[in-house]
């Protein structure tokens, strides 16, 4: 816990929340944008408040994972470089909670400046939502809609502002972070630069994104079409890499798309396992390694 | 020597893993495609580009931002009539979004409406030219609202724009084709109760521009007229009048006046305003001279034509 609030200090000045007013700008602009009059249709109020998630979901998307990422692979280096490695390893500190420590204070970091994004999109999107509700309900008088329809739009308006099923999104953003915190880690534990350790997790990353399609045709693809050595490369790919498409149910929350307790469970669950057999990879190499 | 010894030690680890979560994570994919919450791999024959398919991939996460950006370029490229720079930023927006059913119907609006309106409005271009880069924006517009379809097969908005595309007089109207997206949208799974009764109508009205396909046309609305008092309406009542003199219905099979129409005076109203809208291409067989009859009878003031 102490190394988990000291790394979380730590990060905390290298002023990294600054990023929270880029996110706030952004998340101003897009709530201004309007669709062009003559594309409007009986779901534009809808589609406005897609975009307006769209633009905000993503860029907590891409904070969190780089967050993660830059931070998590600055930590050992830095701890070197200040000489706090060697007067914590010098006490009674097992090498596992260190570790474990330092992880904990980057995610904590990550989920504090998620909460504050989130925080604003809800009421940025709270706002819009009330504000496009009362627009339509004054249009639908002036047309004469009749109650039930009113209603109806009401409520499919409604379905596209602040959701728990949008938190589970949220969610899914923070559960990508956690595995690329870990996996940073793991390779800080045996790389000699900051920025090798970058470089690779962006790959693992990007690669992750490719696991379902390998999975797939490694277990769904039969027939003469199918070549021998790509069947063995994306074996390869699907047993040794995350899966990273599972947490695209982000796009799915945006949407306003509801979102199974079930799968939400078995995602959590999924993302608990890769994250503790990182970490405990990360341990291995790490328990002794001389400095 | 102590690295490599390392590396593959959590190379086994991590192979032992992924074993053993395959399945798992295999029937989660699944079971999350069924629930349409993230979308199945690419099928072959796809027409979308690998190039793109990669990126879309890639991209993971975030997807939807660069969707986004990109839709707001997209709409530089309106403003500047790139129609070419426009198309393409679509593809690369479906690709990316691919369930997103405002990115088809905005692509697509692009191309069949306002490209093709530009083009056949440009008189730079010769006639032929004109109206050959009207029909081919238009045709444009429908296979790129067609492959919304075929990836989005349930989505009833996708086949809508299709029906709508195809029933719309001032673009290059083809009932059939109109009646079948009308059918689709009709079939899928998604389409709210309330819009079923609106679009059986727009299906009906589309049919009733077939002049083969009158009787059938006359079928349905009689059924429409009978199921509820809800579709009464001024346009589907006269319908149903002229559809019943274009076949010459017996007078004991057809619907009688006094029961498709309220009142004399109303049908009046009702078949003068029909009468005005002939361009529409809806069937006018016996409107004029019943409209003519019902004038003498009432003495109503004849209305401008």
């Amino acid at each position: 816990m102490v190394i988990a609030d000291h790394t979380f200090t730590q990060l905390v000045r290298m002023k990294v929340f600054y990023f929270l007013a880029v996110f706030a700008v952004l998340m101003i602009a897009a709530s201004f944008f309007e669709m062009p009059y003559s594309r409007t249709t009986e779901d534009t109020a809808e589609q406005e408040l897609i975009i307006l998630k769209s633009t905000a979901m993503g860029s907590m998307a891409m904070f969190s994972v780089l967050f993660a990422v830059a931070a998590t692979a600055l930590l050992i280096p830095k701890d070197l470089e200040d000489r706090t490695l060697y007067t914590i390893l010098s006490k009674p500190v097992p090498r596992l909670d260190y570790l474990l420590g330092k992880l904990a204070g980057v995610l904590l970091l990550v989920l504090v400046s998620l909460l504050l994004m989130d925080s604003l999109l809800c009421i940025i999107l709270n706002y819009r939502t009330e504000g496009l509700i009362a627009m339509e309900i004054e249009k639908g008088k002036a047309l004469g809609w009749p109650p039930d329809y009113l209603q109806m739009r009401q409520d499919s308006i409604s379905q596209q502002g602040v959701t728990w099923d949008l938190q589970a999104g949220v969610a899914a953003i923070f559960f990508k972070a956690m595995i690329m915190a870990s996996i940073a880690l793991l390779i800080s534990t045996f790389s000699s630069s900051t920025l090798f350790t970058i470089v690779i997790a962006v790959v693992i990353y990007f690669i992750g994104h490719f696991t379902a399609d390998a999975r797939n045709y490694w277990l769904h693809s039969q027939g003469s079409n199918v070549s021998q050595e790509l069947k063995m490369a994306t074996q390869g790919i699907a047993l040794i890499f995350p899966d990273f498409q599972l947490y695209n149910i982000i796009d799915a929350t945006i949407e306003g798309k509801p979102v199974p307790a079930g799968i939400f469970r078995k995602l959590a669950t999924l993302t608990l396992f890769y994250t503790g057999i990182y970490s405990v990879l990360a341990w291995f190499t790490f328990r002794k390694k001389e400095f | 020597m102590r690295i490599v010894f390392q590396i593959v030690v959590i190379l086994c680890v991590l192979v032992a893993f992924g074993a053993a979560k395959l399945r798992f994570e295999d029937n989660l994919n699944q079971e999350m495609v069924e629930e349409r919450l993230i979308q199945p791999s690419l099928k072959e024959g796809t027409s979308l580009q690998l190039g793109q398919t990669g990126a879309a991939v890639a991209l993971g996460g975030l997807r939807s931002l660069v969707a986004a950006m990109w839709n707001l370029r997209a709409f530089v490229h309106f403003e500047n009539l790139d129609w070419i720079k426009l198309e393409e930023s679509y593809e690369v927006i479906t690709t990316l979004q691919p369930q997103t059913t405002h990115y088809w119907e905005t692509g697509a609006w692009h191309l069949h409406t306002n490209a093709s309106v530009h083009y056949n409005e440009n008189q730079d271009l010769s006639p032929i030219r004109r109206q050959a880069l009207r029909k081919l924006y238009i045709d444009k517009g429908s296979a790129f609202l067609e492959e919304g379809v075929r990836q989005n097969p349930q989505n009833w908005k996708l086949h809508l724009g299709l029906a709508r595309l195809w029933s719309d007089r001032f673009k290059l109207p083809d009932f059939s084709r109109a009646v079948n997206h009308y059918d689709n949208v009709l079939a899928t799974d998604t389409i709210p109760d309330y819009k079923i009764s609106q679009y059986k109508r727009f299906r009906f009205y589309s049919l009733t521009r077939i002049p083969e396909r009158q009787r059938e046309a006359l079928e349905d609305g009689t059924a429409l007229f009978r199921s509820t008092p809800n579709n009464h309406l001024p346009n589907l009542v006269c319908c149903l009048f002229a559809l019943q003199n274009a076949v010459q219905l017996p007078e004991n099979e057809r619907i009688p006046d006094n029961e498709l129409f309220p009142d004399e005076k109303t049908q009046y109203v009702w078949l003068s305003n029909y009468w005005q809208n002939r361009r529409i291409a809806f069937p006018m067989d016996g409107v004029e001279e019943k409209r003519q009859e019902l004038q003498a009878k009432l003495g109503t003031p004849r209305p401008g034509r």
